[in-house]
């Protein structure tokens, strides 16, 4: 089987021949959430936020808030003409080099980042955001409404820009430690709106993959139940082991990396991140809902965006390992 | 006049700001001291939440809103506070490191350092050595409270302990470290005084050190 066929043979619950890796399975597709959502290399949105780089990412402007009170956010949030936004020009661009043979051989995944929840926070601030969960429920589940209309319209135009097979939504909602709210409060808040989301892509015959870092282990059924097949960056603080039982063939781990751990230090050898990648093979892949994303960060940033020397030898490594 | 301490503890540890308000204006014209009431009620609430967020019973969200009705507590007792001498539990100066952006933990602690009674200096984000190390002659902390969000700024932590030995502050202040790609190991190797998971921690880790007490979270 090539990444494609190993892929499919995951979604549809048969045995796959080999643990996959994400940077060997896919080909991601960044540009067109660079002009909806989150400019990449820094700069102002489509909103008006202002965005800055950092070495693992963009950010929101710290302390630069569009508002403070949710109720307000008809006064500031301003969706933009998709029309004018070039975002299929700039799909077009990020295709040119891949033809069908490469489609036959890879899998499409189109990154859809800021999610509902990120997204009030770039306009509000993150203590702001969590607070008017509680405080003001009614005008939180009003806003989240309208960004849904909008992220859903961006993500028709990303849908027949790419043609994609996955669409990884990106939504932090936890620490390290635990979600940022209660599971109540994402559910009577949050989710009505992200299921309309889900739903809006897998109605396209697209996988849904969602992406949430830290401890969300407690909703993680809810991202199931919705129709989400991938959750992406699974870190190890959860109980993937556990997560990976119950749900077996009906969703994807993607991650299982030690984001906190050795191997993701400044510095780490080639030999721990061998080690990792083992580790993670050994105690998440043979269950076949598994794809390993490795999490490596050096000097310069994030190794997905900067390239790292450590990575090939890494990834042969595994390559070595990984038959099932 | 213990039922109001009750009531405000309740009140903040549910987030209630309005109520939290009204029971300390109640506690002040019982004429119960500002210690007592930050002892016996204020302190308490806090103790209460961390036991319950580390057993996963509160949120991030729970402890956001009974921070802001702490505030609104010694909102009320500010007045006071401020004419009376050695109220405050202590100094302590708190910033990310050079490069790093990110304040949302820095800032989750300083809302409990605040409620707590200590005075905190917030020298913001993206804060190189020199910068730290000035806030340290000109004011004196107790504590200096350093954040590191990214594994690219951790090295900054490391640098930050050097500067403060080559400038011959080391003695004069502890270092909590903190933040996401920081452990205790790493807190051990570059000689921080303390290290904290979460802001809990770091408020019981402040307490020790100002008290040059070895607690749980001691280096």
């Amino acid at each position: 089987m090539n990444q494609r066929e190993n892929f499919f043979a995951m979604i549809e619950g048969k045995k796959p021949e080999f643990i996959p890796n994400s940077m060997e399975v896919y080909k991601s597709c960044i540009a067109g959430t660079c002009i909806t959502d989150s400019p990449l290399m820094g700069g102002v949105d489509s909103f008006g936020v202002n965005w800055v780089a950092t070495k693992e990412g963009a950010m929101p402007e710290p302390n630069k808030f569009l508002f403070d009170e949710i109720a307000d956010w008809k006064e500031h949030v301003h969706f933009a003409d998709l029309d004018s936004l070039g975002i299929e020009a700039a799909a077009a661009k990020e295709m040119e080099d891949f033809n069908q043979n490469n489609r036959n051989e890879l899998v499409v995944n189109v990154f859809s980042a800021c999610g509902l929840f990120e997204r009030m926070a770039a306009f509000m601030g993150f203590e702001n955001a969590l607070c008017s969960l509680v405080e003001d429920p009614d005008s939180c589940r009003e806003f989240f409404e309208a960004l849904a209309d909008y992220r859903i319209a961006c993500h028709n135009r990303f849908i027949d820009a790419y043609q994609p097979d996955v669409l990884t939504y990106f939504d932090d909602l936890a620490t390290a430690n635990g979600l940022f709210m209660s599971p109540k409060v994402y559910r009577e808040v949050i989710k009505p709106s992200h299921q309309r989301i889900v739903e809006a892509v897998t109605s396209r015959g697209v996988i849904f993959s969602q992406h949430t870092c830290g401890k969300c282990e407690e909703i993680v059924g809810d991202y199931v139940e919705m129709g989400a097949r991938i959750w992406h960056s699974a870190q190890s603080m959860n109980d993937l082991e556990g997560i990976q039982e119950k749900y077996n063939d009906r969703l994807i781990i993607e991650g299982g990396w030690d984001s906190s751990g050795p191997a993701s230090y400044i510095g780490a050898s080639t030999e721990d991140l061998i080690e990792e990648a083992k580790r993670c093979a050994n105690v998440y892949g043979q269950k076949g809902n598994f794809i390993l994303m490795p999490t490596l960060l050096n000097e310069n940033g994030n190794s997905l965006f900067v390239g790292d020397p450590r990575l090939e030898p890494m990834l042969k490594a595994f390559n070595e390992i990984n038959k099932l | 006049m213990e039922k109001v301490l009750i009531e405000l503890q309740q009140a903040i540890e549910n987030g209630e700001t309005q109520i939290a308000m009204n029971k300390t204006k109640e506690a002040l014209n019982y004429g119960i001291r500002t210690d007592k009431i930050i002892q016996t009620a204020v302190n308490p609430a806090f103790k209460d939440l961390g036991q319950k967020m580390f057993d996963g019973e509160i949120y991030v969200t729970d402890v956001l809103m009974a921070s802001r009705a702490a505030h609104a507590a010694m909102y009320v007792m500010e007045p006071i506070l401020s004419r009376s001498t050695g109220t405050s539990k202590g100094i302590v100066a708190i910033g990310t490191v050079a490069g790093d952006l990110h304040d949302i933990g820095k800032n989750l602690v300083i809302m409990m350092l605040q409620g707590s009674g200590y005075t905190v200096i917030d020298l913001g984000i993206d804060v190189p050595a020199e910068t730290f190390i000035e806030a340290v002659r000109m004011h004196k902390p107790h504590v200096l409270a350093l954040s590191s969000l990214l594994t690219t700024t951790l090295p900054e932590l490391d640098s930050m302990m050097e500067a403060l030995v080559e400038q011959g502050l080391r003695t004069q202040v502890k270092v909590i470290v903190g933040g996401a790609p920081v452990t205790a190991e790493y807190a051990g190797r570059i000689k921080a005084d303390a290290y904290a998971n979460d802001l809990f921690e770091a408020t019981e880790a402040v307490g020790d050190l100002m008290k040059n007490r070895i607690g749980k979270y001691t280096v």
